[in-house]
C-alpha cells in the first residue's frame, strides 16, 4: 500500500545497521578464546546446575490477565474514536462492557491472583 | 511483495512445525505473524495489521514463551506419533486445503474483484471498525466481552490450587 | 527539494522519503548515542560525583567529555566478542536485532514538526505520512515487540542472572502494557481520531485564555499512567528489572560483550527517545508552540525537540533520583494502582463527552 513504503525501508536499515556493525567489529576485534572465558558467568564460581528452570505459575497467570485485557483496550478502541458520535448511547455500552471486565477484575484481585510474595 | 510476504508467513509457519527448540519454534511463529500482518497492509487493512501484531505478537506469542520457559522441559519428545494418527491428520489437512480453496474461488469478493478489475479498496480505519461494530455487532461486542470475562476466570480457576 | 529530487533523478516525493528516513534513522541513532553522555555527565551533576571529562578529541579538545559517547563506541568495536559454550548461538546472536529494530522502528509515526506545501505539494514531517490507517496503534504495536529482545537475550545466555531479569522484566513490561494502552484510548476518544497528527491538531489553541489547550491539563490522571507506564516499558529506573545490577548482576544482558552489548545499551536509549517523543505528542502538543497559532515549520520543530529532550533529561533526572522497587510492590503497582486510574480516567471522560462536553 502507498505509504508504507517508508516503513519497509525503515526496516531495511535497521536490520542492516547491527549487521554492518557487528561483522565491522568482527574484523577489528581480537580473538583469543580460553575455556574459562566461554564458561558462563556465575559470579566466580563453577555452573552448578541447569540455567532454564522452571518457572512459578505467576506468570503465566500475569501474561493470561495481559491477553484479557489487551483485547479489551482493542475493543475499546473502536469505541473511543466514535465516542463523540455516540454519547449517552457509547456510554451506556462502555458500562456495560466494563462492568464484565470488572467484575472478573474483582474476583482474581479477591482470590489473589494479582498479589506477589 | 505478496509474494515477499507470503513467504515469510509461510517460512515461518513451516519453520515452527519442524523446529526441535521450542523457543525458536517461537520465534518463527513471529515471523509467520509478521508476514501476515504484511499482508494485510497489502490488502489496504493497515487496522488489522497493527491489531494482528498488537494481540497477537505482543500477546499471545509472550504467553506462549512464558508457557514455555514456565515449563522449561528438557525431555524430547517421546518419538514419532503413531503411523495411523500420521496419516489421519494428513488426510484431514488434505480435506481441509481443499475446502479453503473451494471456498475462497467461490467467494463472493473474488468474483466481484474479477467483474470490477483494478478498482482499489479504501483503506481501513478504526472509524470504520467501530460504524459497523456498533451498528451491526452490538451483541457480538458485548459477548466479547462476556467471553474476556470466562477467560479470567478460567485461568484463576487453572492455576488456583498452585497459588 | 525540488531540485534536490531532480539532481538524483526521482520525483520529489521519494527524495523526501528518504531524506525523512536519513533524518529520523540518524537522529534516533544519535541522539540515543548522545544521550549516553548525557545520562553519565547527569547523573554526576545529581549524585555530585565527577563524570566522564577526560576523553578528547585529538588529545586537546574536551568539550565536557562529550568524546566519550565516540571513544565508548571504538573500545566496543575492538573488544574480543564471547559467545558461552551453553548458549543457544543463533538466539544469542539474534537478541540484539529484536532489540534493535523495533526501538529503531517506534519513531516512525509521530509528526515532529507541522506539515507544510512547497511547490503545489504538501510535505509531512513524519515517516509515515499522516491517514495511514494505522496511526498511534503502531507505536503500541512495536512497543509490545520490545519484550522479545529481553526475553531472547535472557534464555539465549542460558546464565541464572540473565533468565531471572528478563522473565521478571518482561512479565513487568506486560503488566504495564495495559495501563499504557487504556491511557491512550483515553486519549482517542477526546480526539476523536488515533491518528498523532489528529491529536496534535486537537490540542492547539489555549484552555481558559491561560493554559495552552494540551491534553495533560485534560487528563491528568492519564497522564501519570502514560508517564509511569512509560519507566516501565522503556526498562528504566525505578523499573529496571531486567538489569537490576544490584541484585542480579546485569540482568539479562550479563553474558552480553563488545558490540553486541552495545547494540542492546543503544536499544534502551532508543526506546527512551521514542517514549519521550510519544509523550511529547500525546499530552504536551506535540509541535504546537503555546500561544501562536500558527508556528513556522521551523519553530514547530524547536518546540517538538524542545519538549522531547526534556522528556528524556527527566528520564535521567529520575534514574539518579529514585530507588529502585521491589518487585513485589512494582506488580502490585501495575495490578492494582495504574490499570484501576487508567480505567477511572476512561470512565469519568467518556461520563464527561456523554454529557456534551
Amino acid at each position: 500500500m502507498r505509504g508504507y513504503a517508508s516503513i519497509l525501508l525503515l526496516i531495511l536499515v535497521a536490520v542492516a545497521l547491527p549487521i554492518i556493525i557487528l561483522n565491522l567489529s568482527r574484523l577489528l576485534r581480537p580473538s583469543w578464546p580460553s575455556a574459562a572465558k566461554y564458561a558462563t558467568y556465575e559470579c566466580g564460581i563453577v555452573t552448578t546446575n541447569e540455567a532454564r528452570e522452571k518457572f512459578s505459575v505467576r506468570y503465566y497467570l500475569v501474561a493470561v490477565m495481559f491477553l484479557v485485557f489487551d483485547v479489551e483496550t482493542v475493543f475499546l478502541m473502536p469505541w473511543a474514536i466514535q465516542m463523540k458520535e455516540l454519547a449517552v448511547f457509547g456510554f451506556i455500552e462502555l458500562g456495560l462492557f466494563l462492568f464484565l471486565l470488572l467484575f472478573g477484575y474483582g474476583y482474581i484481585w479477591s482470590k489473589g491472583a494479582l498479589t506477589w510474595e | 511483495m505478496f509474494i515477499t510476504f507470503a513467504l515469510i508467513t509461510l517460512l515461518g509457519a513451516l519453520g515452527m512445525l519442524l523446529q526441535k527448540n521450542v523457543v525458536v519454534a517461537g520465534l518463527c511463529m513471529v515471523a509467520a505473524f509478521f508476514g501476515v500482518a504484511g499482508l494485510f497492509v497489502l490488502l489496504a487493512n493497515p487496522v488489522a495489521a497493527a491489531l494482528q501484531i498488537i494481540v497477537y505478537t505482543g500477546a499471545i506469542m509472550v504467553l506462549v514463551l512464558f508457557v514455555i520457559m514456565m515449563l522449561n522441559s528438557h525431555e524430547e519428545e517421546a518419538g514419532a506419533a503413531r503411523p495411523v494418527q500420521r496419516w489421519l491428520s494428513l488426510a484431514l489437512i488434505a480435506v481441509l486445503a481443499f475446502a479453503a480453496v473451494k471456498l475462497v474461488l467461490a467467494s463472493a469478493g473474488l468474483n466481484a474483484l474479477a467483474v470490477k478489475g483494478a478498482e482499489m479498496p479504501q483503506a481501513m480505519t478504526l472509524q470504520k471498525v467501530g460504524t459497523t461494530l456498533f451498528a451491526d455487532h452490538l451483541l457480538g461486542f458485548e459477548v466479547a466481552g462476556l467471553v474476556l470475562l470466562a477467560a479470567m476466570i478460567g485461568a484463576v480457576a487453572l492455576t488456583k490450587r498452585n497459588l | 527539494m525540488d531540485k534536490l529530487a531532480s539532481l538524483l533523478h526521482t520525483s520529489p516525493a521519494i527524495a523526501w522519503m528518504v531524506a525523512k528516513l536519513v533524518i529520523v534513522f540518524a537522529g534516533v541513532f544519535s541522539l540515543a548515542a548522545v544521550w549516553t553522555w548525557v545520562e553519565r555527565r547527569g547523573s554526576a551533576m545529581i549524585q555530585d560525583r565527577i563524570g566522564p571529562n577526560r576523553a578528547a578529541l585529538f588529545g586537546k579538545i574536551k568539550i565536557i567529555g562529550l568524546a566519550q559517547p565516540l571513544a565508548d563506541g571504538i573500545k566496543f568495536f575492538f573488544k574480543e566478542d564471547l559467545v558461552p559454550h551453553d548458549a543457544n548461538k543463533g538466539l544469542f546472536w539474534l537478541a540484539p536485532f529484536l532489540a534493535l529494530v523495533p526501538a529503531l522502528m517506534g519513531f516512525a509515526v509521530i509528526p515532529f514538526g507541522r506539515s507544510f506545501v512547497s511547490g503545489g505539494q504538501e510535505y509531512h514531517l513524519a515517516l509515515l505520512d499522516p491517514g495511514n490507517g494505522m496511526g498511534l496503534l503502531y507505536p503500541l504495536a512495536i512497543g509490545g515487540m520490545a519484550v522479545y529482545g529481553v526475553l531472547v537475550a535472557a534464555w539465549s545466555s542460558n546464565n541464572k542472572w540473565s533468565i531471572l531479569g528478563g522473565m521478571r522484566s518482561s512479565a513487568a513490561m506486560v503488566s504495564y502494557e495495559i495501563g499504557m494502552s487504556l491511557a491512550v484510548v483515553a486519549l482517542f476518544m477526546r480526539a476523536g481520531g488515533y491518528d498523532p497528527s489528529e491529536i496534535i491538531t486537537a490540542q492547539g489553541g489555549t484552555l481558559w485564555k491561560v493554559l495552552p489547550n494540551w491534553n495533560i491539563f485534560h487528563q491528568p490522571l492519564g497522564f501519570i499512567v502514560f508517564f509511569t507506564c512509560m519507566f516501565a516499558e522503556t526498562n528504566r529506573l525505578p523499573f529496571d528489572f531486567a538489569e537490576g545490577e544490584s541484585e542480579i548482576v546485569a540482568g539479562f544482558n550479563t553474558e552480553y560483550g563488545s558490540m553486541k552489548f552495545s547494540l542492546l545499551a543503544l536499544s534502551e536509549y532508543c526506546h527512551l527517545m521514542t517514549a519521550s517523543a510519544l509523550m511529547a505528542t500525546l499530552y504536551f502538543g506535540g509541535w504546537q508552540v503555546p500561544f501562536v497559532q500558527d508556528p513556522s515549520v521551523m519553530l514547530s520543530v524547536l518546540s517538538f525537540l524542545v519538549k522531547m529532550l526534556f522528556f528524556a533529561w527527566v528520564f535521567v533526572w529520575i534514574r539518579w533520583t529514585l530507588p529502585r522497587f521491589r518487585y513485589d510492590q512494582l506488580m502490585h503497582l501495575g495490578w492494582k494502582a495504574m490499570l484501576p486510574m487508567s480505567m477511572v480516567n476512561l470512565v469519568f471522560h467518556a461520563w464527561r463527552m456523554s454529557q456534551g462536553h
